[in-house]
Formats: C-alpha cells, sequence, structure tokens
C-alpha cells in the first residue's frame, strides 16, 4: 500500500482531521488529549468517516495474523489496550501486510522502523468555540528549528559507513560513529559524561521514531549544553536532496506515491537488485533510489561499504541543509 | 516513594482502562483526591460516581475518562503495577504527589526523563538499587539497568 490518505472524522462534538502518508505513523502525548476518543469514533456507528480507503480500529480479540495478511488498502488503528503492540510477532505481521498502521501508543515500539517524522500529538483547533466545534488535528511531535551555526566539538552519526565517512572528512577528528541506531543513547552519554559542549547528532530519521524520546530526554536533562539533533530521511536523501545526481524531487517530496517495485520497474528496469515489496521504512527507498541513479556511472556510483569522493564536493550544500531544514 | 522497575514484571498493567471500571469501581471517583485529578487531567467534573461533565464531550460515564486519570486513580488506590506509558508527561506531577504519601511500583521499558516534565521528590530504581532525585542520574540508572535487563534475557 503507498499514497497519501485524508482522514476525516466528524460527530456533533468532536472531530478529526489529518493525513495518513506512510506504513507506520505513531500518535502519543498527554493524557486526556483526544487519543482515545478517536479510536472510540472510528468503532462507534454514526459518526462521519470520509477516507479514501478503509480504517478501523484492530481489536485485541481477532486473529490479527489472519487478517491483516487478507486484507488490503485498510488503515488499522492500534491502540494502547492492543496486547501486543510492542512484540516481536506483531511488529512481523505488519511487515507482512500491505496496510497502514496508525499506533496509538507511548511504548517503546523498537522493533517497528517508524519515522520521527511520522510521530504525532493531537491537537485541538483553538477557533473551536463550544460543543461541536471542536476539530482536533496532528501536530508534529518533533519540530526542527534552524542552526545558524554548524560547529560541533562531536558529532555522532548513527551510520558506521558512507554517511560516516562523509563527516568524518568534514570534521576530522571530531566525528564518531555509534555504530546503529540502538548504540545512539550510549554513545551521546559517553560524550556528555566527559563534559563536551557542543554534540551534534545526525540520524537517519525515516527509522529512527522508537529512540528519539530517549534522546530528547538527555536533551532536556542536560539542559546546559549544546546537543542538536538533526534527523534528515537518511543520509542517502542528503545526497539526493544536494548532490546532482539527477534525481527527480517531486520522489522526494512525494515519496508516499513511488515507494513501491512499479517505480523501479517502470524508471530502472536494468537495476541490479530486485525489489518485490513496497518499502517498510523509506530509509531503504532511498538507499535504493540513489543506488538505481548511479549504477554503472564510475564517478557516482553508490555504495552503502564507501562513498565516492565525487560526493565530498557537495560538502558544504549538504551542511547548509542541514542547518537550515532539520 | 516511586519506585522505577526496568523491564517486565508479571502482573504489570500497560494501561488502567478497563481495571478501573471493572475492578477497582467508580465509587473512588467521589473523593476530594480523584476529583481533583480529573479536573486537571481531563480538565472536566465530577458530577457523581456515574457522570462526568467534560467542556468537550458533555455529560460522559467514566469509562470516557482518559487513560492517564483512570491510571493514577487506580496508583492512588490499589498496589497494583502499572507501565509509566500508561500516562503521559501531563501525569507526572501527580504521580509525584501519590509517591510522597505511599510507595508505588511501575515499570518503563527505556531510559527516560521524568523531572523534566513536573516529577519531584526521590526515585528508586530497583534494578540498580540506587537512590535518584535528578534526570542526568535517573537516566544512567535506567540505563545502566536495560543492559542488566539484555543479559538476563
Amino acid at each position: 500500500m503507498i499514497g497519501k490518505y485524508e482522514v476525516s472524522l466528524q460527530s456533533k462534538r468532536v472531530s478529526y482531521q489529518f493525513d495518513v502518508k506512510r506504513k507506520y505513523t505513531v500518535i502519543l502525548g498527554d493524557s486526556a488529549n483526544g487519543k482515545s476518543e478517536l479510536c472510540r469514533l472510528i468503532s462507534e456507528k454514526g459518526c462521519t468517516v470520509i477516507c479514501k480507503v478503509a480504517i478501523t480500529v484492530l481489536r485485541s480479540d481477532v486473529n490479527y495474523e489472519a487478517l491483516l495478511l487478507n486484507s488490503h488498502n485498510t488503515i488499522y488503528f492500534v491502540d494502547e489496550s492492543f496486547d501486543d503492540i510492542a512484540t516481536n510477532k506483531f511488529a512481523s505481521v505488519m511487515k507482512n501486510s500491505d496496510n497502514y498502521f496508525v499506533l496509538i501508543s507511548r511504548r517503546k515500539l523498537s522493533n517497528i522502523p517508524f519515522s520521527v517524522e511520522e510521530i504525532y500529538t493531537l491537537e485541538r483547533d483553538k477557533l473551536g468555540r463550544g460543543l461541536g466545534e471542536e476539530v482536533n488535528t496532528l501536530i508534529k511531535q518533533y519540530k526542527y528549528s534552524a542552526n545558524k551555526d554548524f560547529n560541533p566539538d562531536v558529532l555522532i552519526t548513527e551510520d558506521s559507513n558512507s554517511g560516516y565517512d562523509f563527516f568524518n572528512a568534514c570534521f576530522k577528528n571530531k566525528c564518531i560513529s555509534a555504530r546503529g541506531k540502538g548504540r545512539i543513547e550510549d554513545t551521546l552519554r559517553q560524550v556528555l559524561r566527559r563534559g563536551v559542549n557542543h554534540v551534534y547528532l545526525v540520524v537517519d530519521g525515516a527509522a529512527f521514531g522508537s529512540e528519539i524520546a530517549t534522546i530528547v530526554d538527555l536533551v532536556l536533562s542536560y539542559k546546559s549544553r549544546d546537543i542538536v539533533v538533526y534527523a534528515p530521511e537518511s543520509f542517502e536523501y542528503l545526497l539526493l536532496m544536494c548532490c546532482n545526481v539527477n534525481s527527480d524531487k517531486s520522489v522526494l517530496f512525494e515519496t508516499y506515491n513511488y515507494c513501491c517495485p512499479q517505480f523501479f520497474n517502470k524508471n530502472f528496469s536494468n537495476y541490479e537488485y530486485s525489489i518485490k515489496e513496497d518499502f517498510e521504512s523509506w530509509e531503504r527507498f532511498f538507499k535504493a533510489y540513489l543506488s538505481a541513479l548511479t549504477q554503472g556511472d564510475k564517478l557516482k556510483e553508490y555504495g552503502k561499504s564507501s562513498l565516492k569522493p565525487y560526493y565530498l564536493r557537495f560538502t558544504r550544500d549538504i551542511i547548509n541543509y542541514l542547518k537550515n531544514n532539520f | 516513594m516511586l519506585k522505577l522497575h526496568y523491564g517486565e514484571l508479571e502482573g504489570t498493567k500497560y494501561t488502567g482502562d478497563g481495571w478501573f471500571e471493572n475492578q477497582l469501581g467508580a465509587e473512588y471517583l467521589e473523593t476530594n483526591f480523584s476529583k481533583s485529578i480529573v479536573e486537571k487531567i481531563d480538565k472536566s467534573k465530577v458530577y457523581d460516581r456515574n457522570l462526568i461533565i467534560s467542556p468537550i464531550l458533555g455529560g460522559i460515564p467514566p469509562e470516557r475518562l482518559s487513560g492517564g486519570t483512570k491510571t493514577l486513580i487506580c496508583i492512588n488506590y490499589t498496589d497494583w503495577v502499572f507501565s509509566i506509558t500508561a500516562m503521559g508527561e501531563n501525569c507526572y506531577e501527580i504521580l509525584a504527589e501519590i509517591a510522597e504519601k505511599k510507595d508505588v511500583l511501575l515499570t518503563c521499558d527505556r531510559s527516560m526523563a521524568l523531572y523534566a516534565y513536573g516529577f519531584f521528590g526521590n526515585i528508586y530504581v530497583e534494578n540498580t538499587g540506587k537512590l535518584v532525585n535528578n534526570d542526568i542520574d535517573l537516566m544512567e540508572e535506567l540505563s545502566k539497568a536495560s543492559k542488566m535487563s539484555d543479559k538476563e534475557n
């Protein structure tokens, strides 16, 4: 399932309007901000539902494995009371299911590759006055602000290969690889223990959703330090955006319409890797897209394990892009 | 005092939903402390044990209170063990008030800050046996606890 879907739920007292555009969307936030009410409205009769695809709440008492593997083009809402929400089994079933999932939970969903960009909280429209005029929308839980300086004492990359090579070339002797998203927290903590003041992190936002809450809590704990988290979709996304590799910007801005095998079959029939399924996480899509675009080009050919010197020509563009966008 | 345990504990409840309605009973709504929780978290008024007046939803039954409110009331009147993820950050100040009066054991599944969101008082991290009173130490101890938990598994 690919695409972007507008969801509108309307009842006499409260309504919800938002878009769902990736396989996984996570809603969290304060108690009593309307999360349970959202699921209740979807489940109950009498609520006006407008969406191009089916939307439904996944109940704990159904055989979800059979249901999810045999249904298609449906947005499933899964709330905190769904017993298996944080289990490996449920993650595996979702991975193999051709549906979208809106997960309403504060639990650490470390086995689900969801994006920092798709973590939301609910906000009531402040223009609403009285009953029947309350409109709830999704707003991003983690907001970005431009950082004028880019002068780290230490820069930590999630990546140990191309991404690390690139930033290490930019910031010699200041770059550390955490070697994976699960080790970012420990690496950051070790650096902070050393008393380092300006610590920057570059992580692959497309699959970093399960880790970001802890990193933000560490930032809040060390208030006096200058800790900046950059979460572009992935390192390959930065290269696609900033380097001259003939990427189609509409593919990058509307990835939800392209992250499927049909896109590669149509545009890259000679691509050396076979893509058989829609992409669970966009991180993998961007890697495949960059790899397909540069395949056979001796100057630009992209391989994860080593970075062609060509890309280092664009260091200023990439740093500026990070400063202004993440 | 709040006692935090990193990882699973048998019998942990992940939300107060269901437990509040089916096991505790709505009569616990009628205490002044429960009424103040409903006002602070749900911004609603307890009319009686069967009716809540919400400024948004109108008259609602207690089942439609937020999961955070139900969990806080359960924590206050029982010794059930909940996951801290059952509550939003706006519940942490009230959680601290409860933990001032009695011992409260909760589980958690990640290294997290609490003081930044309004918690106060000491926290005992059960896995490491350390007492903490700030987020840096809390996150450090929970991180150690997570490694101990990984080794055990």
